[in-house]
């Protein structure tokens, strides 16, 4: 007896202090605790990778997609709710929910990118040759810069982060860079990106190339045209970079300059809008000049009727890439740059136009003054990135949202600041309007 | 268990006795009759005795007794019986009735407390004990959902109709924002996990782990509220605490007792509470309708006007089409089609229940089988679930006590989707269906509209096959030394095990099995959770001079939780007869694990003197691997204190008070419940996989997940208790009033942060959070005689919560419907208010609060709230020879459900073809002059584009007529002859009625169970109204 009370009190005082907090000390075995995550090649590599999975499923989410299709006016929700109703009516208020998925989205691929940008220089690991190391880091510039150039195009100048959040106060009481300080620091992201990453073709990932794509875009959003046609040719100066006839489909073709890849474990987002529950239609408008031999040409495949429905054919896969930049929009955004520069190049545009025309089957523009061009330019442009959100931005850029959307008030062109994002960051101003 | 332990020890005893008496002197003889002094009842195994001598007996099944006395006329005889007076009687005859008085003092019975037992007299903390005959009174599947009523301050709700599913369980009130408010359950001394393992979508529904246990084995339950109570549970108890005892067996049972219960029943849902949808041409008229305003509104548009209104006539075709995007055909030529009727059954409620009892001079057990099968009123759904549970004691020695109690568990769930289930949404597809929309489609086939799944393919378990296999140990053993006379220890080991199965499959004809996931889908997920406890308790008692009595314990736990989760899912079978992922084409899989331990040392000193002022310390001592390396530890003390008033002398005489006490308490209890296992951690996962060319396939990527908090701590709730006991008339009016006040700091809270962080909240102790509130429990024995008696019983609560500081409103749900923020009760409303719809123009009018002339987010205001203002029950008993009739009344009042349903199906046409109309639609604005707050139809302007519009937030205060129970027990002479003992018939009723002004199904509803987005009814199936036969046989 005198041996079982002496044990019991062993079990229930001889545990030590010690040892109890060893009792205590459980560490996951599913994730890893934020001080061991970049510190070798391998974990170099995998954030980078964690960098795209943030661009390709939080960026360009189903979401984002919906919400510019619809407000391009071309696409439509096949089962109108509240929120489509405040898209299409272009009554968004502060509180809609998706204004703060976005923003969360991006800021979320943004501090990924952070991490790279501020970890990767500090890896000591013989096998992370300096070339890796700075295609590692070029890849976190050029996807921050996506990240900010889709925050300015949505929200106007933002906030400027360009280190990791280690702790929140880190990033509280920052203000509203301008759109213009905004666009500044995409370029400077971009220019630095260029100068790290290698001239190689690789068509889901970031290279010299992909960066003078995305730079065109940028410029001729700022309307730097010149700029924008240098970038254009530097990159279909490489023969990776064709039109493929007829029109098909880009992914992995020498179409393709970003596609964002998914796979049956991180399915493409879009693919739902379209197939699945098919929460968008092409309206019956795009989907007769998607079909009509003069203006879609081979777009048609694009838009399907059945029954009494259409359907859009952008991902016939739920595993089926994401188009961001197609050598189709060089041809574009050159046209319009050659057009709009200071000494206008009409016949290069023209002929930048006639070759989207012409690879999608329809008869070439002879001749054309500089507006009908323009305008030209904004009708291809609707027909061939019918199913990419482009449209909305393409209006607002170009001032023809009045005109074409029937659109007056300028301040519904940016969307309002996420309510909460303000009310947990006081010093955030609100966009005019809302 | 106290009564009947003593019937045991005289039944046992009794022959002992016999042999032990001496022989008689003469040959005199007395018999006799021993009965209730008010009810003249027989009164079974009464003690009889002579005094002075050992010579006696007990009496029989009719009360008789007889003695040879051997004694001459006249002699005194003791007579005793548990729960009577004890008497000495003057015997001057060979025959005698004697009459025994009830003891009236309820508070001899024994509450169950944390680690141990107090008499109900000398408690000090707050508990409230459940009448385990009350829990039995609603056939569901979870004994926590039986619970509803019975206990003052604490709030029970079952969010949905279908069987073993989650049911909100909160006493006084929630305290944590993020970490859950649930109570800690405690079956048996085992630290029972709560928290649902269920993964698969269910849409946003989960099934009870509680659901498992069988409350047929269930002896007790009690609830601890105050601090005094809790405080030996620390970290854990601030939420309350819900004790189950389980039944063993007695030691010395002569007699193995075998009992059968079979109940038979049926339930439906109640067709006056259903959606009244409305008819295909209402429906198209009202489409129309929003068209044609729309033209008239806003004539610069041709979207949506006159021309382009979708119920017309196809001149080209002539065709009524109701799937065509335009041109449908005219309002009148659509027809109705009821999803509903399809989906709603009459279910049937089956339950078996069998259980021996009984016990030698050394081992003791318990040893039971039972069987469940309820269907659920929403086809194809139902719960059916095996039981064995076996306890068992062995005295060792005199000293030494080895004990175990044992449950093993099977339960199988035919799942649906429910509430907001996507595409596979169970009623939603039934409800949300435009009913003009057809069944099938021109060649044949299901059809579906463009949300949901086909209602027919959802009910076919063929093609929608959503199932999960519970398997469940519970298991708690110990071994019980005592020392020295007053000083004993314990030590046990336990283990609460749960193999969790659960797999969904569609099949190629549905959305998921067809088009997102072509060529069918199958999902299965393998669960695997254990607690592992083990505990060692010293615990000490000491009286001096009978006035001064001590009791104290002291005690350590260390408990280990494992999770282990891993699925396979796979698509592109070869056809639908393959349904293992094995043949699928496409297979991925993914494994996870968690883990948390939990250190404690804890004791209690309990003092009183002259069972007149009690004093009682509590301490427990917490480590978690949860938190934060800075603040692993938490210390929570507790006191209370109590005056028994009615033992002091200048009471004594006052007979009308047969008990008063005071009772004060305060304490600290903790709370780490729901929050992540690593939840103080900055953690990266590896989920974020990218391919690094367009023709490789994923390589593995990662990603930052959740910011670090190292300061992470607990949380932890100061609670203040006053309470008073009155007895009045020997207890046949007893109330008991409790006043509380609880203030919880460092709550553990999701704190928004700015999204720019990359983040969009972070787990902080950054909320304080208040609950007052009041309880009143009275139980009353108006009418006692000698075939009848009704007792009563009625308790209310009344609690105030108050969210004291929070850095920034948090808000919750999608839409945000649901905002908690400084100074305002935690789930309150965040909404547009509606003020009228203006009789000229039809437009509804909002508050515009900010006075900017437009409508903002700054003009949403908090209204209403999902915490009931009052709550509690009302139970009637009454018994007359051998009929008993129980009625169960609860009720709630003053809380607010937002009707989701009525938002989506009162979208004033604007929906069109995506979903039904509500007939109350039909009330919508028309012309000027209407006096309504529908609306007018339009897709513009805000009359149907405000989500948040307080139209649809609605009153659910309700009274409900939870149980009718009527019995009859078979007269014992004629089921003696049968050599039964006991035998009884009962009928019961549930759910019989409602009282409420909510116009949806059932103001309990809520389509999602999870914390902080409760109090939305979306699509979710109503408790059941339900009828059942039972027989009940003990042998």
């Amino acid at each position: 007896m005198k041996n079982i009370f002496s044990i019991a009190l062993l079990a229930v005082f001889g545990l030590t202090l010690a040892s109890c907090e060893k009792f205590l000390d459980v560490e996951p075995l599913d994730q890893v605790s934020d001080e061991s995550t970049i510190f070798d090649k391998t974990s170099a590599e995998t954030a980078v990778r964690g960098a795209y999975r943030g661009l390709a499923n939080l960026n360009y989410s189903g979401g984002f997609q919906n919400t510019i299709l619809q407000s391009g006016a071309d696409i439509v929700s096949v089962n109108v709710g509240l929120t489509d109703l405040s898209v299409t009516n272009y009554n968004l208020r502060a509180d809609i929910p998706f204004l703060q998925t976005y923003w969360n989205n991006n800021y979320n691929t943004i501090n990924r990118a952070n991490h790279i940008i501020e970890k990767v220089p500090l890896v000591e690991d013989t096998k992370l040759t300096t070339d890796l190391r700075n295609q590692l880091i070029g890849e976190a510039y050029f996807i921050r810069a996506v990240s900010y150039f889709d925050l300015v195009r949505l929200f106007g100048g933002v906030q400027l982060f360009l280190t990791p959040t280690l702790i929140v106060e880190d990033k509280i009481g920052l203000a509203r860079s301008s759109t213009q300080e905004t666009y500044d620091q995409i370029l400077a992201d971009l220019n630095k990106a260029e100068t790290l990453l290698p001239a190689t073709v690789v068509r889901n990932r970031a290279t010299k190339f992909t960066v003078y794509a995305l730079r065109a875009r940028v410029n001729l959003y700022l309307k730097r045209y010149e700029a924008a046609e240098s970038d254009v040719n530097a990159v279909l100066n490489n023969d990776g970079y064709k039109l493929i006839k007829p029109f098909a489909l880009a992914g992995g073709t020498t179409e393709s300059i970003l596609e964002l890849s998914y796979t049956v474990n991180n399915i493409n987002p879009g693919f739902t809008l379209w197939s699945g529950n098919r929460q968008l239609s092409p309206t019956s408008n795009l989907h007769t000049l998607l079909n009509d031999p003069l203006v879609g040409g081979g777009r048609k495949l694009l838009s399907v009727k059945t029954g009494a429905n259409f359907f859009g054919k952008i991902f016939p896969l739920n595993s089926s890439p994401n188009y961001v930049i197609r050598t189709a929009e060089l041809f574009l955004i050159r046209a319009e740059a050659k057009a709009l520069k200071s000494t206008p190049d009409l016949v290069g545009a023209l002929a930048d136009l006639n070759a989207v025309r012409e690879r999608s089957e329809i008869s070439v523009l002879p001749t054309a003054t500089k507006d009908e061009l323009l305008l030209a330019i904004e009708n291809e442009r609707r027909v061939e990135f019918a199913l990419e959100p482009h449209r909305w931005f393409d209006l607002v850029r170009t001032g023809r949202a009045p005109a074409v959307l029937n659109l007056q008030d300028p301040n519904k062109y940016i969307f309002p600041i996420p309510a909460n994002e303000i009310a947990t960051n006081p010093i955030l101003s609100q966009n005019p309007g809302y | 268990m106290r009564k009947k332990l003593l019937i045991w020890a005289w039944v046992i005893t009794m022959p002992v006795w016999l042999f032990a008496q001496t022989e008689p002197i003469i040959n005199a003889t007395l018999s006799g009759i021993i009965v209730d002094a008010e009810t003249k009842d027989p009164i079974v195994g009464a003690s009889v005795q002579i005094k002075g001598t050992t010579n006696g007996g007990t009496t029989d099944v009719d009360g008789n007794f007889f003695l040879k006395t051997g004694q001459k006329l006249p002699f005194t005889l003791i007579v005793s019986y548990f729960g009577y007076q004890k008497k000495e009687v003057v015997v001057e005859s060979n025959t005698i009735q004697i009459l025994l008085e009830p003891d009236q003092n309820v508070l001899d019975e024994l509450i169950v407390v944390g680690y141990g037992k107090q008499d109900k007299k000398s408690l000090v903390g707050t508990v409230s004990k459940i009448n385990p005959r009350d829990v039995k009174l609603i056939p569901v599947a979870s004994f926590d959902a039986q619970l509803q009523g019975l206990a003052a301050g604490v709030q029970i709700n079952t969010f949905s109709g279908l069987p073993g599913e989650g049911v909100r369980v909160q006493v006084r009130g929630a305290s944590s924002i993020n970490s859950s408010n649930e109570p800690l359950y405690v079956i048996d001394g085992l630290f029972v996990n709560n928290n649902s393992l269920s993964t698969i979508n269910l849409g946003s529904k989960f099934t009870s782990p509680l659901a498992d246990f069988n409350p047929a084995d269930i002896e007790t339950i009690e609830v601890l509220k105050d601090a005094s109570a809790v405080a030996i549970y620390g970290s854990r108890g601030a939420n309350g605490v819900i004790l189950v005892t389980t039944k063993r067996g007695s030691y010395e049972s002569t007699k193995t007792k075998y009992s059968l219960n079979v109940t038979q029943g049926w339930q439906r849902a109640d067709q006056n509470r259903i959606w009244e949808l409305t008819s295909g041409s209402e429906h198209a008229q009202l489409v129309n309708e929003a068209y044609i305003n729309s033209g008239i509104e806003n004539p610069n548009q041709t979207k949506y006007n006159f021309d382009t209104r979708p119920f017309q006539n196809n001149e080209a075709t002539g065709v009524i089409d109701p799937f065509a995007t335009s041109k449908r055909g005219n309002p009148e030529d659509q027809q109705t089609y009821d999803r509903l009727g399809k989906v709603f059954r009459t279910a049937q409620v089956r339950n078996v229940d069998l259980n021996v009892q009984g016990g030698s001079k050394n081992i003791r057990y318990y040893l039971a089988s039972g069987y469940t099968k309820q269907e659920a009123i929403l086809r194809p759904s139902n719960f059916e679930r095996l039981s064995f549970k076996f306890n068992f004691d062995a005295r060792l020695s005199d000293k030494v006590t080895f004990g175990s109690s044992n449950g093993l568990y099977r339960s199988f769930r035919q799942q649906v989707r429910g509430g907001a289930g996507q595409e596979a949404g169970h009623l939603l597809s039934a409800l949300h269906h435009p009913t003009y929309f057809p069944f099938t489609l021109p060649d044949g086939t299901f059809s579906r509209g463009s949300i949901y799944e086909s209602i027919d393919y959802l009910i076919d378990v063929n093609t929608v096959d959503i199932s999960t296999v519970s398997t469940r140990y519970l298991g708690n053993h110990f071994l019980e030394v005592n020392i020295l006379p007053n000083l004993s220890f314990k030590t046990s080991i336990g283990l609460d095990y749960n193999n969790y199965n659960e797999g969904e499959y569609f099949n190629d004809k549905t959305q998921i099995g067809g088009v997102l996931n072509p060529g069918g889908y199958k999902n299965q997920v393998l669960t695997d959770f254990s607690v592992l406890v083990n505990e060692q308790i010293l615990s000490y008692k000491k009286s001096l001079s009978n006035r001064h009595n001590f009791s104290a314990l002291i005690g350590n736990t260390l408990q280990k939780t494992q999770l282990n989760v891993l699925s396979a899912t796979g698509s592109g079978f070869p056809n639908n007869s393959f349904q293992q992922i094995s043949a699928a084409s496409i297979r991925t899989s993914a494994q996870s694990a968690s883990a948390s331990t939990l250190a404690s040392f804890f004791g209690r000193v309990n003092y009183n003197f002259n069972n007149k002022y009690y004093l009682e310390g509590t301490f427990r001592a917490d480590g978690s691997s949860k938190f934060g390396i800075n603040n692993r530890w938490g210390y929570f003390p507790g006191v209370g204190a109590a005056w028994r008033i009615n033992n002091e002398s200048f009471l004594q005489r006052v007979k009308a008070i047969s008990e008063l006490k005071l009772r004060v308490s305060a304490g600290i209890a903790g709370n780490q419940n729901g929050i992540s296992d690593f939840a103080a951690l900055g953690l990266w996962n590896g989920t974020a996989a990218y391919p690094d060319n367009v023709t490789g396939g994923d390589k593995p990527g990662t990603a930052p997940a959740q910011l670090a908090n190292p300061d992470l701590k607990w949380e932890k709730t100061t609670t203040y208790n006053v309470g008073l006991d009155l007895g009045l008339f020997k207890d046949r009016l007893f109330a008991e009033v409790n006043a509380y006040y609880k203030y919880t700091t460092d709550a553990l809270l999701n704190q928004p942060i700015p999204g720019a962080t990359g983040y969009s909240s972070v787990l902080s102790n950054a909320g304080e959070v208040s609950n007052k509130g009041l309880e009143l429990t009275l139980t009353a024995t108006p009418v006692k005689t000698r075939n009848f008696e009704w007792t009563a019983s009625f308790n209310v609560a009344r609690n105030i919560n108050r969210a004291e500081k929070l850095i920034s409103p948090i808000t919750f749900e999608a839409r945000e419907y649901i905002r908690t923020e400084e100074g305002a009760q935690l789930g309150s409303f965040w909404l547009y208010k509606q003020l009228y719809v203006d009789p000229e123009t039809g437009n509804a009018v909002f508050d515009d609060v900010d006075k900017d002339g437009k409508l903002t987010a700054a003009d949403r205001q908090l209204l209403g709230n999902l915490i009931p203002d009052y709550f509690g029950g009302i139970t009637n008993r009454f018994t007359f020879k051998g009929f008993d009739l129980n009625v169960l009344l609860t009720y709630q009042y003053g809380n607010e459900v937002y009707n989701f349903n009525r938002f989506i199906l009162e979208g004033g046409g604007t929906r069109d073809a995506s979903r039904s109309i509500l007939k109350s639609q039909l009330d919508r604005w028309q012309k000027p002059g209407d006096i309504t707050d529908v609306p007018r139809l339009t897709f513009f302007g805000n009359n149907y584009t405000i989500e948040q519009n307080s139209r649809f937030l609605e009153d659910a205060s309700f009274l409900r007529v939870k149980a009718v129970t009527f019995g009859y027990e078979l007269p014992r002479k004629l089921t003696q002859r049968f050599k039964i003992d006991k035998l009884r018939l009962y009928a019961q009723g549930t759910n019989l009625w409602i009282f409420t002004k909510y116009t949806g199904a059932d103001p309990e509803s809520s389509g999602s169970a999870l914390q902080n987005r409760q109090g939305l009814d979306t699509a979710t199936p109503p408790q059941p109204v339900g009828g059942q036969f039972g027989i009940n046989i003990t042998f």
